[in-house]
């Protein structure tokens, strides 16, 4: 779009049960050019933790991809298909939401911050010395102590911070954040956010930031994809998104979002929940809760149609948003 | 410091489970019908010299006076004399080692064996070869371990006649070939009962976060394996172990029995078949113990390995 | 969302069950009813499907093979091995019922006044399973029954019997007791049990209505296997000679008897293992088909 390469391009994704053959993520394609953050919001249950998790082959043992391709731009080639296997710990790394159960209990904090680098085959002593550096780095005061310490014995915040730094400790192009900020506390979710903006810039990282938080999203991200049901319904620049969505979901989405500026206003509730996977309405997977919705809505899916540069919107009524009135 | 004040704590518990064991086993052979002298001296014996007898075993004194003598004499290694005349701590002393040799022979065999089909049925949880291994698993448990020794000893040692079946050989060569199949039988009994337990904890570590962790950077095969996954899965397979110290023992004693082999558990049932009580209790205090003090280091074990206790 | 396990049950709702399929674990079940509906018919019509008394002796024809008027031949004594094996199945299984429906009632009890009671008693009762758990109950079992002798015989049990029942019941309560008593707290914590408890519902009708019905699934997922372990249980005593006498027609008794003629006769012995790993996998099969039903 912007004339650069992506750093990855996700096309035609699908995950499924195993076992049932039930569809939790449906034909989502999406690309994030380097330097660039994707945002990606949704309820729980909307497949886009999945959809972040397949990058790497890291779906639990129950799910599968059923059809897709990943391609990923090397550091030397161009863009090029790959395996999830081959990004991992090369390329592209992950934060993941809870700091408490990500750190291996059994390993002291340097060792977990070096187990990448090992891995990839550097030295114990260069693999140490740098898990020092990068705890400098991400923040974390009296890094020689701190190395020695259990994950036990350290805060929440402080475990984010060494999960950034073994984020970084494999030297990523593309940072996959799975909401990373969720399980703080607002104060230090605050810090991790602040810290994640300034690596991104200082190091360059391309991210894709998966949040149920539009308020987080629209602070971090240049583009968002609203994930409804396993599908992505609209697609966007944050700022415009936000300002005048073109799918009723986000719409109430942004609407149910508390507003720190401008006078106090009573907050939406959108009516109704998301369905099962398994059993979606016929039409569009949000017309049973949609204010908007026509017969038409509930006969087809609609499709995501781009509807100017760089919008795109799955929604059949989407000229009549235009309008703005109110839902 | 964490870990002696562990240690400490432990020791003072181990104490008084042992003491409240010596209780067990007194009361227990208390209930044995029949007068211990009368049996040693038989029927025709005078009553002057049972009543003789029965004072000098201190057996015309109260109860509590007899278990308060009983734990006195334990505690100074003297756990009486078999109705053979022979002291019981020399019959534990011969039979011993032919027992301890079978314990570590069957883990040897067991202890791996579930610890790869745990792993395999883990890994391809829900998935064909899971659920063979589960099956195959539970229905091994119905196998009576006698019976699978006696098929062995008819299909491969009376045919190929190269493992000896009656008591284990002296030199290393001989006692490595008299132990195969009692240690294999052994293991087929004691295998099926780690592998439930054994697979859903390494499914635990398995699903963990911090494995999803280790992979998306990029550590894999044995580092992932070892580091990651059985370092954490240690705590659960040592105190699985030390819970099934009991039922390990109860399975020597059927080894021994069928294997003809003379260690503690075939003198444990030829002792209560005479109604030897002394040996009875002396073998049965030995045992316990042992299930205590298997019990006692696997949670020691345990919570020295996990950092969480060792430095809170 | 904390880990995969959650997100798999969060995203993935259960698998749709299509109408026409049979459910999960029903073959399982429907070979284990075939193998102990077998057993069970052969004990209950044994004298129309064997010839004379188990304890018939024909001194004259001791260790014959398997021949049309012997199926499997005879033992040391002349007598009938099949006769044996079919008898031995109402003794191997009374015992192996009684030894675990007792233990299943009283542990289920005990779990259950656990989960109700005052602190104190469940703590007291928890401590109590935990001991017994770690104690070697089956050496004790050794010592005890040993010294003691099998006895005479109670009510309609043979000698032996009934120590062993006992034995039984001390060491598998705990089981029972343990599920009772998580059921209990479990569906205690839930909100329409306390509303039932604040809608004026006495104690025991709540009880009624949501434990039981919750967790007597398990309980007999449980009773299943546990009669199977049972019968390997008594046979493996009464081969070691603690319990069951030896002359008695029992399965274990009955391979202790014909070690010594392992090489020429070995069907003496491979018969009544087989027995005993059969009945005990056909239980098995049906508790876990039935755990498989449960949990689908």
């Amino acid at each position: 779009m912007t004339g650069t390469e992506p750093v990855i391009e996700i096309a035609n994704l699908s995950i499924a049960a195993a076992q049932s053959g039930v569809t939790l993520v449906d034909d989502v394609s999406l690309h994030v050019d380097a330097g660039e953050c994707l945002g990606i919001v949704g309820e729980s249950g909307s497949g886009k933790s999945l959809t972040l998790r397949s990058i790497l082959g890291l779906l639990p043992p129950a799910l599968h991809r059923t059809q897709g391709t990943v391609r990923f731009q090397g550091e030397k080639e161009g863009l090029r298909p790959v395996e999830p296997r081959e990004l991992r710990g090369h390329g592209v790394s992950m934060i993941f939401q809870e700091p408490m159960s990500s750190l291996n209990p059994t390993m002291r904090i340097g060792d977990l911050v070096a187990a990448g680098p090992r891995a990839r085959g550097v030295s114990r002593r260069a693999a140490a010395d740098q898990a020092l550096r990068l705890l400098a780095e991400v923040g974390v005061p009296h890094p020689e102590q701190r190395a020695r310490a259990w994950p036990h014995q350290l805060s929440g915040g402080l475990r984010q911070r060494v999960m950034i730094a073994m984020a970084l400790s494999v030297e990523p192009r593309l940072l996959l954040c799975d909401e990373p900020t969720t399980a703080l506390d607002t104060t230090v979710q605050d810090q991790i956010l602040t810290l994640v903006e300034r690596l991104r810039i200082e190091r360059g990282l391309a991210l894709i930031f998966v949040s149920h938080d539009l308020s987080v999203i629209s602070r971090i991200a240049d583009r968002t994809a609203v994930m409804y049901a396993g599908r992505i319904i609209e697609h966007g620049p944050t700022g415009a998104l936000v300002d005048s969505p073109r799918h009723p979901y986000t719409r109430a989405l942004i609407e149910s979002m508390p507003q720190l500026h401008g006078p106090p206003v009573r907050l939406k509730t959108i009516n109704g929940s998301p369905p099962t996977a398994g059993r979606l309405p016929p039409g569009c997977r949000f017309a049973p809760r949609c204010p908007l919705a026509v017969d038409a809505c509930h006969q087809a899916d609609p499709p995501l149609l781009n509807i100017g540069p760089h919008r795109a919107t799955a929604c059949l009524r989407q000229a009549e948003m235009n309008v703005g009135e109110p839902v | 410091m964490v870990a002696m004040r562990v240690l400490l704590g432990r020791l003072l518990q181990l104490l008084l489970v042992l003491l409240a064991v010596t209780l067990v086993v007194f009361v227990l052979t208390q209930i044995a019908p029949g007068d211990a002298a009368r049996l040693r001296l038989g029927p025709r014996a005078s009553p002057e010299a049972v009543s003789e007898l029965r004072h000098q075993l201190g057996l015309d004194r109260s109860l509590p006076q007899q278990y308060l003598a009983y734990v006195n004499r334990v505690l100074h290694g003297d756990f009486g004399t078999s109705i053979d005349g022979q002291r019981v701590s020399s019959i534990i002393g011969q039979r011993i080692s032919d027992t301890l040799w079978l314990l570590l022979g069957t883990l040897m065999l067991a202890v791996p064996a579930a610890l790869v089909l745990a792993w395999t049925a883990a890994w391809f949880r829900d998935r064909s070869v899971d659920h063979v291994i589960r099956l195959g698993v539970l229905l091994a448990l119905f196998l009576p371990a006698f019976w699978v020794g006696f098929l062995l000893i008819r299909l491969v040692a009376i045919p190929t006649a190269w493992f000896p079946v009656a008591d284990l050989g002296s030199s290393p060569g001989d006692l490595i070939r008299s132990l195969v199949l009692p240690s294999l039988t052994g293991a087929i009994i004691l295998t099926p009962i780690l592998v439930r337990s054994l697979r859903s904890s390494l499914i635990d570590v398995l699903d963990s976060e911090y494995i999803a962790v280790a992979r998306s950077l990029g550590v894999g095969g044995s580092t992932l394996i070892v580091r990651h996954v059985l370092r954490n899965a240690l705590g659960p397979v040592l105190t699985l172990l030390a819970l099934n110290v009991g039922y390990l023992f109860f399975g020597v004693v059927i080894l021994e029995a069928t294997f003809n082999i003379s260690g503690l558990g075939s003198a444990l049932v030829e002792a209560s078949a005479k109604r030897d009580v002394y040996t009875v209790q002396g073998i049965t205090l030995l045992f316990a113990t042992g299930v205590v003090l298997a019990n006692t280091l696997g949670e020691t074990a345990v919570s020295l390995l996990d950092p969480r206790t060792v430095s809170a | 969302m904390t880990d995969t396990a959650k997100i798999a049950a969060e995203e993935a709702p259960p698998a749709r069950k299509p109408r026409s399929r049979r459910r999960r674990g029903d073959g399982k079940v429907a070979v284990g009813m075939v193998i102990v509906g077998l057993f069970v018919l052969a004990a209950v019509f044994a004298p129309l499907i064997t010839s004379g008394h188990p304890a018939d002796q024909d001194l004259l024809n001791r260790l014959a093979p398997p021949s049309h008027a012997h199926l499997l031949g005879t033992d040391q004594l002349g007598r009938d091995e099949w006769t044996r094996l079919v008898y031995a199945i109402r003794v191997d299984l009374r015992v192996a019922l009684l030894g675990s429906l007792i233990p299943a009632i009283l542990g289920s009890l005990i779990g259950i006044a656990a989960g109700l009671g005052s602190s104190w008693l469940d703590t007291a009762i928890m401590r109590t399973s935990d001991i017994v758990v770690s104690l070697p109950l089956f050496i004790f079992f050794i010592a005890l029954v040993g010294l003691l002798g099998p006895g005479t015989g109670f009510l309609f049990l043979g000698p032996g019997e009934l120590p062993l029942i006992i034995g039984f019941t001390v060491i598998s309560w705990v089981v029972y007791a343990r599920l009772l008593r998580s059921e209990v707290r479990r569906v205690r914590s839930m909100d329409y049990v306390r509303a039932a408890r604040l809608g004026g519902l006495p104690r025991w009708r709540v009880i009624g209505w949501h434990i039981v019905p919750n967790s007597i699934g398990q309980t007999v997922v449980y009773l299943f296997v546990d009669v199977g372990l049972a019968v390997v249980a008594i046979s493996t005593l009464s081969f070691l000679g603690v319990g069951i006498p030896i002359e008695t027609p029992e399965w274990g008794a009955m391979i202790q008897s014909g070690r010594t003629v392992i090489q020429t006769n070995w069907w003496l012995i491979a018969a009544p293992g087989a027995a005993i790993a059969l009945i005990g996998m056909g239980l098995a099969l049906i508790g876990d088909g039935l755990d498989d039903r449960i949990k689908s």
